[in-house]
């Protein structure tokens, strides 16, 4: 069986005025169904225009993606016509945007936009829509759903609008969740509740989540397996387990370091130095390198391939049997 | 660090009034509601609390940034309340505020050198230009922003150095107090680290006293040493942050501490429990 969502070799960047910028490259992972995935990285680190290509919402951003293919469930989404692709939109694969403040349209009132999708992609009636909206916003806790499918978005809290679109987007049992930020914009408190409805509906429902954050504490709350990218790459792959007590790539255990926890005696933070490279101007080599504090010589010259041990992959020289083996590792 | 007060909120309170209509009742917003709190010197006090509980209004009264309705705040044993606009204008050097978001509070349209010179050229009037010019290269190195980038315009600077400029630019006269508004809540997880560490070196160096508002109570718990949390307008809590962290008193703070993820992997915690 194929897996439920395979990006394999994706290339993205924008058409912007001093030429093509690639943002995204060559990037390869996959999400199974059942499976909570966390894509992870600082702003900038192409993240975002990931999860656009996925849905193939990025063409109208002055965006292209030049290479490499999107299969769901073995099909390439890349070559769906439009008309194809709304189908799948919100059917097959749904998409929680961060902001939950602009992701609703503040003109119609929660009902109808609820309704719109149910009755475009499951084919029911007004009326049938309308019963199953309500049931669908009582199963993400939302209290009085009745009075609510009759509010506008403004007169609802951040949390509750979260609740919502939630609701919207698993209202048509689509396989493949894509949550962008889901709660970076929300309070701690209303954080932990929407994280732990995410959890109880993937495992009622059993679909494939990808959640994108910036945030490794959210990760680490709801994820099974996580993919790390830097400057468009992705640099570590491993489950979370394995990622946070044997983090390989020295960007992964700086973030890692430099997140402050609670109860920890240190006066001082470990933090990465330096800032994320301008795509206009990228390091030659590896793209961490200046920030690296085990960058090596080699790291400075060539780009490492992603390396494989076991499930666990990185792309860091410093996990190079050939590189190990001249001993290079004493210059570091 | 010497147990003396620096300044200190005597039951403060600001309302917002709502607009209503003509005829109906007045309705008001109470942002802060009758709180009273003291910070020592050279201390840090962590103000948490989430949106809309009054922790910025807060920060923006003790410096007069807007005026209390009632209560009274002490600087360095004097009440505020009553001063005059140039009483005011001398304790505002004294009490400088960082913002949260490095991309507004800077003038897109001056020099970094000019916009760390603004504020002594209005206030130490009897500086010499050299002298100015010496301060702002030093303050600014030890930020770490290089001098090569004196003449540059804030867009061409990072989050995370623009949040250092914003920190030079409310050291540059000096101030015993610094209120920093969510200060790091804009830049990604690895600069947040360095702009932590950088305040608590400054902190060392100048001895300043910081009272840090924001949301993210890991971070808060990292840089304080006593911790308030605010709900609704209220302080309900406020204690040592070994005292908050470990044994919390108030509900909220029990709900507010649950909250904070663990950096746990799922698949372990479930195993511990």
């Amino acid at each position: 069986m194929p897996d439920l969502l395979e990006v394999k070799n994706l290339k993205t960047g924008f058409h912007t005025e001093n030429g093509f910028l690639p943002v995204v490259h060559g990037i390869s992972f996959h999400v199974n169904q059942g499976e909570i995935v966390g894509l992870v990285g600082e702003s900038g680190s192409g993240k975002s225009v990931t999860s656009l290509s996925i849905l193939r919402l990025f063409h109208d951003t002055h965006g292209e993606i030049v290479d490499g293919g999107i299969l769901y469930k073995g099909e390439n989404i890349l070559t769906f016509s439009e008309k194809k692709m709304t189908k799948y939109r919100g059917k097959e694969l749904s998409m929680i945007f961060q902001e939950p403040m602009t992701a609703l349209n503040p003109v119609l009132k929660i009902g109808k936009q609820m309704r719109e999708t149910i009755i475009l992609h499951l084919g029911m009636s007004k009326k049938e829509a309308h019963q199953y909206a309500i049931e669908k916003l009582k199963s993400v806790g939302i209290p009085r759903a009745e009075q609510v499918m009759e509010d506008y978005p403004h007169q609802l809290s951040g949390g509750m609008r979260q609740r919502v679109i939630i609701a919207m987007q698993i209202s048509c049992n689509p396989s493949l969740l894509i949550a962008d930020e889901p709660t970076t914009a929300l309070d701690v408190t209303i954080q932990a509740q929407i994280l732990k409805l995410m959890e109880e509906i993937q495992e009622k429902t059993n679909m494939g989540i990808l959640l994108i954050t910036h945030d490794l504490g959210v990760v680490a709350e709801i994820c099974d397996r996580v993919i790390v990218m830097y400057a468009g790459r992705i640099v570590e792959e491993a489950t979370a387990v394995e990622l946070f007590e044997n983090p390989k790539h020295p960007y992964t255990k700086g973030l890692i370091e430099s997140a402050p926890k609670i109860g920890s005696k240190k006066d001082r933070l470990n933090s990465i130095t330096g800032t994320v490279p301008n795509p206009n101007n990228m390091p030659k080599g590896c793209k961490f390198a200046p920030r690296c504090p085990s960058a090596m010589p080699i790291c400075h010259e060539k780009e490492p391939e992603l390396m494989a041990d076991g499930d666990h992959t990185m792309r860091c020289w410093l996990f190079d049997e050939e590189v190990e083996k001249k001993g290079e590792m004493q210059y570091g | 660090m010497g147990d003396d007060i620096l300044i200190e909120a005597k039951n403060i309170k600001k309302y917002f009034p709502i607009k209503t209509g003509w005829f109906e009742e007045k309705k008001y917003v109470k942002a802060v509601n009758g709180i009273s709190f003291h910070i020592k010197k050279g201390e840090t006090l962590g103000l948490v609390g989430e949106s809309g509980c009054g922790k910025s209004t807060t920060g923006r009264l003790l410096n007069g940034l807007i005026p209390v309705d009632s209560g009274s705040i002490i600087f360095n044993g004097k009440d505020l309340a009553n001063a005059s606009k140039n009483e005011w204008k001398k304790y505002r050097q004294k009490m400088q505020m960082v913002f949260q978001d490095p991309y507004a509070s800077l003038s897109p349209r001056m020099k970094i050198k000019d916009i760390l010179r603004e504020p002594l050229d209005i206030h130490f009037k009897h500086m010499s230009s050299m002298e100015k010019d010496k301060r702002v290269e030093d303050l600014l190195d030890k930020c770490g922003i290089s001098k090569f980038h004196l003449n540059k315009y804030p867009y061409e600077f990072s989050g995370g150095q623009r949040q250092r400029i914003g920190i030079a630019r409310a050291l540059i006269l000096q101030p015993d107090l610094i209120i920093a508004d969510e200060p790091v809540s804009a830049l990604d997880v690895s600069i947040q680290s360095q702009v932590l560490n950088l305040m608590k070196d400054l902190q060392d160096e100048y001895n300043l006293t910081y009272l840090f508002i924001s949301h993210d109570l890991s971070v808060v718990e990292h840089i304080s040493d006593r911790v308030g949390v605010m709900y609704f307008g209220n302080l309900v809590e406020i204690a040592t942050k070994e005292e908050i962290f470990n044994n919390p008193k108030h509900d909220y703070t029990k709900t507010l501490l649950s909250s904070i993820p663990q950096m746990i992997p799922k698949a372990r915690r479930k195993q511990m429990n």
